[in-house]
């Protein structure tokens, strides 16, 4: 996962601080919701954003607190999207220059 | 107490130890700091900063002041070398790869580690892997191979200083920008995943994620690389998570 972040963090031209911190939201997300079954991982990005969406999942509260915490830090936004009655998480990145 | 200049080593141990008089381990310390250097020295270019070899020998001359039984007939000397030389091997050890990692992606890591500080300086941002991969004079695909192999060496804590951002006033810290039954939540949890944590890493979260510094701004105030902060970002995060999750387990296990 590292790896085909950091092709697209440089494929996006983002900074080696904005790509390891989305390499560390997208670890923070994948460790820590409780996952069922198979997860997915979807990019989707314009030349002003970077959207990430991490699922389907459901949360474990004590540790969701801590990540919902940590990844209001690390992402310009982070929210929890329901598609088909299953929760994703969903981050969005500034692309550089951007934010 | 007035230090005389001509005191000896182990009267001044015996006026730190017996008299507590911190000057006179002060005064040790800066007398014994070129061996520290020396034993330091032999240990240099093997990939650590030569500093900061220094920095953890110093630790262990001043734990080898704090132990060293005066009643026995050897010099200070004699005893401090092995501890002073047992803290540079434990920082070695602590800081080992924690899986294979091919030599070349290892250099190639140090070499972007040294190379990430300068840039950001230069620059005053953040750099692209673009940027680094030209500085380095490597191909953006090996740099990133290279920073994803990072990951995988351990950076254990130095027990380094703490300065006053502890976890109570990370707590209060939330409880003033959150009143409330949030806060209080949020408090609790966080009290109990920072319990997992050593000292330096409770001090990057705080800087982090309350006070909301960049890694290259903690990297300059807590005086370690960009790459070592992401580091110990990411065991601190994974430790708190491990924490919290057994917790979570015992819960459901009443």
């Amino acid at each position: 996962m590292g790896l085909v972040l950091g092709g697209l963090g440089t494929r996006l031209e983002l900074s080696y601080e904005r790509l390891d911190e989305l390499q560390l939201a997208v670890t923070t997300v994948l460790d820590t919701l409780a996952a069922d079954g198979e997860v997915t991982v979807d990019a989707a990005f314009d030349e002003r954003e970077l959207v990430i969406r991490i699922g389907p999942c459901e949360a474990p509260a004590a540790t969701s607190v801590v990540a919902g915490h940590v990844l209001e830090q690390l992402a310009d936004a982070s929210r929890v999207a329901t598609d088909d009655d299953r929760d994703w998480v969903e981050l969005t990145f500034a692309r550089a220059g951007v934010r | 107490m007035t230090l005389a200049p001509t005191m000896s080593q182990r009267e001044l141990l015996v006026a730190y130890r017996e008299g507590g008089e911190i000057r006179a381990r002060d005064r040790l310390v800066e007398e014994m700091m070129p061996l520290v250097r020396s034993l330091a020295g032999r240990y240099a270019n093997r990939g650590e900063p030569f500093e900061d070899l220094v920095q953890v020998g110093a630790i262990g001359l001043v734990k080898a002041l704090d132990r060293f039984d005066l009643d026995r007939g050897v010099e200070i000397s004699t005893y401090a070398v092995p501890t002073i030389v047992g803290e540079i091997r434990r920082h070695f050890r602590d800081r080992a790869w924690s899986v294979h990692v091919p030599r070349r992606l290892k250099e190639l890591s140090l070499r972007l580690s040294r190379t990430l500080d300068d840039l950001t300086g230069d620059l005053g941002r953040s750099p692209t892997i673009a940027e680094l991969a030209k500085a380095v004079g490597a191909e953006e695909e090996e740099v990133i191979d290279a920073l994803e192999s990072s990951k995988a060496y351990s950076a254990r804590s130095l027990d380094a200083p703490f300065d006053g951002d502890g976890e109570d006033d990370l707590l209060s810290r939330l409880e003033d920008r959150e009143p409330g039954y949030d806060a209080l939540e949020r408090g609790s949890v966080v009290r109990q995943g920072l319990a997992a944590l050593d000292e330096r890493e409770r001090r990057i979260i705080v800087l982090r994620f309350l006070k909301g510094l960049s890694q290259s701004e903690i990297a300059a105030e807590v005086g370690i690389s960009q790459m070592h902060v992401s580091r110990l970002l990411r065991r601190a995060l994974e430790s708190m998570r491990g924490q919290l999750d057994e917790l979570d387990g015992l819960e459901e296990s009443r």
